[in-house]
């Protein structure tokens, strides 16, 4: 049998605008359990399964920024950039 | 042992780091002694003392970091705690930062002060030995131009403010040269004073600025077990004010591509910043990125 993980108990403070609208989505597409819609939405923003609906530039623009960095690559730009800050 | 690289943002208010593996933050305090009633504290054992790091303490306001006394506590801690805990020695290429004014005078000295430093903390039941193997000191505020190189490309213009625990650090970059630069001391610890005392005033109070904190999130003031209205939104505006009236006289402000305003007191303000369509980026964690970058770009 899989091993269950380990719930974390805590309590968090939102704006109360920001809580009835989480209260709401929790209701509606939750059966009103607050905690899976956190779980959703941090799931959601980890691995991108997102049904906010996005235009392609603010995607490409998240991606880029993800890329950037996680991914940094070496290059000679970035080293000439780092040098002259560097040097000041 | 292989050589690991850190890119670690000592702030006034927190202490960031990114690793390869990971991005870590904690409140910028240190404590003598052990506060046993929290076994989640986080607790160093630095020259023989023991202290207790990232709950209520002392944060200082030391210009000079190399003197400054909690400087070293943090930035050890800062280490360990993104350091495999299963290892007693660790070899560390460090990029530490400072303000950008503050960069030019005391980038030379802070360097020499962390590299090739031995030094043994007591962490988790073991004495961990710690080597700061190669060091490198980039300034505050300056890791966009890397993170975000297309924005930085010849003929755009940059403003980035980086509102911090003790500074707001300013920089104009023209492409990717770095014109002109300024630190002002109108950071978030400025700030909580001034609501501090707004606060201690009005309602009789000692409170301090881990109160002041907590009041900003609930969006009232705990007084005698009740809540109280404050006028919250009255000092915000006031202190955007004046450090957009600093920028603003001192930098380029309407005909600039993009105004980016980052660091974690830009989260905080976020509802007052006066500006839309800066960079994307980390905000809280920006300049530890750009560290450990740079880390990448010559430890690597």
């Amino acid at each position: 049998m899989a091993k269950k993980l380990s719930v974390v108990k805590k309590s968090i403070s939102l704006r109360k605008d920001v809580f009835e609208t989480a209260e709401e989505m929790a209701d509606k597409y939750f059966g009103g359990n607050f905690s899976a819609y956190l779980t959703y939405l941090v799931c959601a923003d980890k691995f991108g399964l997102t049904r906010v609906q996005q235009s392609e530039e603010v995607v490409q623009a998240k991606e880029e920024i993800k890329a950037s960095v996680t991914n940094f690559k070496k290059s000679e730009e970035a080293n000439s950039y780092i040098d002259s800050i560097l040097n000041i | 042992m292989s050589d690991i690289i850190m890119g670690i943002d000592v702030g006034y208010s927190h202490t960031k780091t990114v690793t390869s593996k990971r991005k870590d933050i904690f409140r910028s305090t240190v404590r003598e002694g052990v506060i046993d009633l929290n076994p989640h504290a986080i607790v160093i054992e630095y020259e023989g003392q023991k202290l207790t790091i990232g709950e209520r303490g002392t944060i200082t306001i030391n210009e000079d970091k190399i003197n400054d006394p909690v400087f070293e506590p943090l930035l050890m801690t800062a280490i360990l705690r993104n350091a495999d805990e299963n290892l007693t020695n660790y070899s560390i290429n460090l990029v530490t930062g400072l303000p950008i004014a503050w960069y030019p005078k005391q980038k030379d000295r802070l360097k020499d002060f962390l590299q090739n430093k031995h030094i043994t903390i007591g962490y988790k039941g073991k004495d961990r030995n710690i080597h700061i193997k190669d060091c490198l000191v980039f300034p505050q505020s300056a890791g966009l131009a890397l993170t975000s190189p297309k924005d930085f490309e010849e003929g755009r213009t940059n403003l980035v403010i980086d509102i911090g625990g003790l500074t707001v650090d300013v920089s104009y970059y023209e492409g990717r040269r770095l014109v002109k630069y300024d630190s002002w001391q109108l950071g978030m610890l400025k700030f909580y004073d001034k609501l501090r005392t707004a606060i201690n005033g009005e309602f009789n109070v000692e409170v301090d600025d881990q109160d002041v904190e907590r009041f900003i999130e609930e969006g009232k003031i705990t007084y005698k077990q009740k809540q109280y209205d404050f006028n919250f939104d009255k000092y915000f505006k006031q202190h955007m004010n004046d450090i957009v009236t600093k920028v603003k006289t001192a930098f380029p402000w309407d005909i600039v591509h993009k105004i980016t305003f980052v660091g974690g007191g830009s989260l905080r303000f976020q509802d007052y910043i006066p500006v839309k369509g800066g960079i994307e980026c980390d905000l809280i964690q920006s300049n530890a990125e750009a560290f450990y970058n740079v880390g990448v770009q010559k430890f690597g």
